[in-house]
């Protein structure tokens, strides 16, 4: 655009001031505060005293964070691949021509959109023992006998199945919109050229669709790790972080630290490792596909 | 045509969306607040109050003040609250007091931190366990003061339930009641298995074995569908009931009187942790309960224990024929285990003296009309309440009253609701489950109580 | 084997709409009758009366009035400030531009639950704790939302700008009647996708409101739930009413919906 170069500056700066404001209010200015915050011991109520860095050391040594990052991490790993499979599972059976194709996309996305809320308890009534719906039906078919109960809730295997199974059902329908798009992006003729030499079905699936499906996989594993990373409500309302605290999330343990045992300073403190954690995570991404990249 | 539009809509928005997203703040403030509860039964205007010692009627001066409390009750209780608060504001016409009801779980982050921003309330709850933390964190201020200043007389309340508000000589809060772990037991079933006696009362003896034995009668001679005994499978309720078999062992508070130093009986723990855990395992109490209120309520459970609030709720059920008692002496002395809501007078920014009368004007009040607050089930305060003859007409309630001497508090540490909350009810849970045995429980709740203490 | 496509599918189809299903039928049924089979739920007695004392006895209409009223904010203030930053670092030129893009990029890198905490201390300093500006001013700080829009604008050629502006049209013509209109889509789709984030943000609005009155619905309905609850027609009329009106408008718009994330996906 041609323009004089000091108009140019005014109007530039009167453009990105809305967003500077709010963007350095909010999370830029939060971001140095918490750095002060870090080296004192800091209440709900008020600034308490100066501590160095015991925040730090404290955090170190404090097996209870630790093991909550490694719950979330749990979180991830049974999540993510779990994630893409059924999406492009999903994606398959709404890509199918068929009267129902419409029906498949709605109700495949509609959990989307409720609330985490809602889902939660939702997800907490379902795998409730004795009037939940899961042992109610797994009693009806006969497939559990009717004195015997799951107790989906209280085993620590079987709550993470009942986290992944209600996680995947409300978020799947994101990422299987985009593989639903990837998938209608690939062009016709390469199945009509690929049928025509013969190829079967699962052949054309394995050769075709999912290498096109590739640049998505990326992006979605990518969202998909840092946002399981961050679970906290549908845990926080299902099995409170428990049973024994096995399966507590990083974010819940901040929580209570900073809100329920009303010490913000230490909070702080472990909200930058999560930081640094997500920054490592993302970093390392993005090195991976680079790297595959430049091979391929 | 078409651009000309876009430039009006999204302009149009654009302030509309600021101006919207500002100015909503002030808007609709307050009045839907309270609305929804003045539908509570004002059936109990009878009692008037007892206008004890010399409490001024009009601590305000003739002056008008609104004062502002929070309360965390639901159900009952909240009926009982707002009745109470109606009550009152009707016989004193200078003093108003609005009651906002906040969610149990959310209560003290939200307490603390409004406090802390100085849009706290004029008055508030808390329980006697939580107020060691809350002065602790200058969210309460102190009461002598104002309590001379108003003729509030401290010889008028229980001497247990108070002591354990008192904190270096100096009072912080108004006990309104204690409310205890006691047992409850459904007399028709009782009666079908043969164990209720000719005074309504169970047929058991007060030991350890007695009770075992009691509930193998019942859980022999009642149906399979019936539950002997109704308990939550985790957090409070099993924790309350081993601090009561731990209380009657003799066991001392999990810490030390200098409030820094765990101290925890392990063999004590150990011993009141089995005897719970075999409750659970030999199938006394249904496994994983997840309405063990119902259980007991909809009459398919023969005992239960939990806070005397559930007396009220059993007696508004149809068809339950249920009687109430302390918790069995199972080991050397009677005790069980209790807290009690208080009323206290939160730091607020202006401490603005007139309120500050006001309010404990009215906190004393509650205390005096303990007996509308009984009827959810709770023991009364003040003993000359307990001994009223509106409180004697509610049945049940003196069969425990007498609880309120033998509950055993907590010493004031600041964090004993953290050692409660984040220690005990995590491992002892696993004791229930049958995942891990007491003894190794008690030596990790020890180090745990030892780890929150130094931190 | 065509057969077997349509059984698995059609499976498929039906797990996902049967929690709703069930959620929808439960929050019918007369409340407090005995439940012993999974059958008993899809058999009357049926009642409306518990809709009618939620609807009448809690603040849920007001909560999901406030999820809606912040959610809308939300997103067209997001969306509106992301357009005007976005379309200046795409088109304008200016200067200290590559410090400054560089300072939103980086802000790419802050997850907001890393400055929740320190974020509530500012809040709490500026004095907007419990108001709708402290819910909705802290999450309009979305320099994704300034990037994705700017690679949205670089596709705008350069020529359709300068002949709006040899007929001497100025930036902001530029930006509403050309921009604005070129790029739709994409601002559909962000701000779809900004509002059901909005909808869904739990950790803010739980930390920063105390006063049920801002409460929005994901913090307001655990208030109303009793976890230990063998009755379930309480919570399911609360999971009902909740859900009803974003069910509505998903079936509404859907198609825009549906758009608009597959258009998030291609810039991700």
């Amino acid at each position: 655009m041609r323009i004089s170069k000091r108009r140019a500056d005014v109007q530039a700066l009167l453009f990105l001031l809305p967003f500077l404001l709010v963007y350095f209010l909010f999370t830029i200015w939060p971001m140095l505060k918490g750095v002060q915050m870090t080296f004192y011991k800091w209440t709900l109520i008020k600034k308490m005293k100066y501590i160095g860095w015991d925040n730090y050391t404290r955090m170190f040594q404090d097996q209870d964070f630790w093991a909550s990052i490694w719950h979330s991490t749990l979180f991830v790993i049974l999540t993510t691949p779990t994630m893409i499979v059924l999406a492009i599972v999903l994606a398959l059976i709404a890509n199918r021509q068929s009267r129902l194709q419409k029906f498949y996309r709605s109700v495949f996305f509609l959990p989307s959109v409720l609330s985490v809320a809602v889902i939660s308890f939702l997800g907490l009534f379902i795998f409730q023992p004795y009037t939940g719906f899961l042992n109610s039906l797994l009693h009806l078919i006969q497939l559990l006998p009717a004195d015997r109960e799951v107790f989906w809730l209280s085993e620590l295997g079987l709550s993470w199945v009942a986290l992944t199974l209600i996680t995947l059902w409300w978020t799947v329908g994101f990422n299987f919109i985009l593989y639903l798009s990837a998938m209608q992006d690939i062009p016709d003729d390469i199945f009509e050229a690929a049928k025509l030499d013969g190829a079967s079905n699962s052949q054309m699936f394995w050769s075709i669709t999912l290498p096109y499906l590739k640049p998505i996989t990326k992006t979605i594993t990518m969202l998909q790790i840092i946002a399981s990373f961050k679970v906290f409500l549908q845990i926080y309302i299902i099995t409170g972080g428990g049973p024994l605290d096995k399966t507590r999330p990083v974010i819940q343990y901040i929580f209570q630290a900073g809100f329920r045992k009303n010490d913000l300073g230490y909070a702080a403190t472990m909200s930058y490792m999560l930081f640094a954690i997500l920054l490592v995570l993302s970093a390392f991404q993005y090195w991976l596909n680079n790297r595959k990249e430049a091979n391929a | 045509m078409q651009k000309k539009y876009g430039v009006l809509a999204s302009a149009l928005t654009l302030t509309l969306m600021l101006s919207a997203c500002s100015g909503g703040n002030s808007g609709n403030s307050g009045n839907d607040g309270n609305k929804g509860n003045e539908g509570s039964p004002s059936a109990s205007a009878s009692a008037s109050s007892p206008a004890a010692g010399g409490v001024t009627d009009d601590p305000t001066g003739g002056e008008k003040v609104t004062l502002s409390f929070w309360t965390l009750f639901s159900g009952g209780d909240g009926d009982n609250m707002q009745a109470m608060i109606d009550q009152f504001n009707k016989t004193h016409p200078n003093i108003q007091v609005k009651n906002t009801k906040l969610e149990w779980g959310e209560y003290y982050t939200k307490l603390i931190t409004a406090v802390g921003n100085g849009n706290g309330p004029d008055v508030g709850i808390s329980h006697t366990s939580r107020l060691p933390d809350l002065i602790d964190q200058g969210v309460v201020s102190e009461l002598d003061e104002v309590a001379s200043a108003t003729g509030v007389d401290w010889n008028t309340f229980n001497q247990n339930l108070l002591n354990a508000t008192v904190v270096d000589g100096v009072h912080y809060a108004v006990p309104i009641d204690t409310h205890p772990f006691i047992m409850y037991y459904n007399k028709k079933l009782l009666k079908d298995a043969g164990l209720l006696g000719d005074d309504g009362k169970p047929v058991m003896e007060q030991s350890a074995d007695g009770f075992v034995n009691f509930l193998a009668q019942l859980k022999e001679k009642l149906p399979s569908s019936v539950t002997p005994f109704a308990l939550s499978n985790s957090n409070d309720d099993p924790y309350r009931l081993w601090w009561a078999l731990y209380s009657q062992l003799g066991g001392n508070d999990v810490v030390a009187d200098d409030l820094k130093t765990a101290a925890l009986d392990a063999d004590k723990g150990a011993k009141a942790a089995q005897y719970i855990q075999d409750l659970f395992t030999k199938g006394y109490i249904k496994k994983n309960d997840p309405d063990f209120y119902k259980n007991f309520q909809s009459g398919t459970a023969a005992i239960m224990m939990t806070g005397v609030w559930a007396t009220g709720t059993w007696e508004s059920t149809k068809g339950l024929d249920f009687g109430a008692m302390p918790i069995p002496k199972i080991y050397d002395q009677e005790a069980t285990w209790g807290d009690s809501h208080t009323i206290i007078l939160p730091v607020t920014k202006k401490e603005d003296e007139t309120k500050r009368k006001a309010a404990i004007v009215f906190a004393n009040y509650l205390a005096d009309n303990g007996a509308i607050w009984a009827k959810a089930g709770h023991i009364p305060s003040k003993p000359s309440v307990i001994e009223s003859a509106e409180f004697k007409a509610l049945p049940n309630r003196s069969d425990y009253a007498s609880v309120a001497g033998t509950v055993k508090f907590s010493k004031p540490s600041t964090k004993n609701w953290q050692l409660r909350d984040n220690v005990s009810f995590k491992f002892l849970n696993e004791v229930w489950a049958a995942k891990m045995t007491p003894a190794d429980a008690m030596a990790k709740m020890q180090a745990a109580y030892q780890k929150l203490l130094d931190e | 084997m065509k057969w077997f496509y349509r059984i698995v599918s059609l499976f498929a189809g039906l797990l996902f709409v049967t929690p709703l299903i069930w959620m929808l039928v439960v929050s019918v049924k007369k409340e407090g009758m005995k439940i012993t089979s999974l059958v008993d739920w899809f058999t009357p007695p049926y009642s409306l009366a518990v809709y009618d004392e939620i609807l009448r006895t809690t603040k849920l209409t007001n909560w999901i009035w406030n999820s809606f009223f912040v959610a809308i904010c939300v997103t067209a203030l997001t969306v509106a400030f992301a357009a005007m930053a976005g379309f200046v670092m795409s088109k304008l030129p200016f200067r200290y531009k590559s410090l400054v893009f560089f300072v939103i990029l980086s802000g790419l890198l802050i997850p907001g639950e890393a400055v929740i905490i320190p974020l509530y201390q500012v809040a709490k300093d500026m004095g907007i704790l419990n108001s709708y500006q402290g819910l909705i001013f802290p999450a309009l700080a979305s320099p994704m939302a300034v990037i994705v829009l700017k690679s949205f604008f670089d596709g705008v050629p350069n020529d359709l700008l300068e002949s709006v502006q040899i007929d001497g049209g100025g930036t902001w013509r530029i930006f509403t009647s050309i921009m604005i209109p070129l790029t739709r889509p994409a601002l559909a789709s962000m701000a779809i996708l900004t509002f059901v984030g909005s909808w869904n943000n739990f950790l803010w609005p739980f930390l920063s409101v105390t006063d049920d009155r801002f409460f929005t619905l994901p913090m307001g309905i655990p208030t109303l739930m009793n976890q230990y609850t063998e009755d379930y027609v309480k919570p399911m009329v609360i999971n009902a009413i909740a859900s009803l009106p974003i069910i509505v408008l998903f079936v509404i718009f859907e198609r825009q919906i549906v758009k608009g994330v597959s258009l998030s996906g291609i810039k991700g």
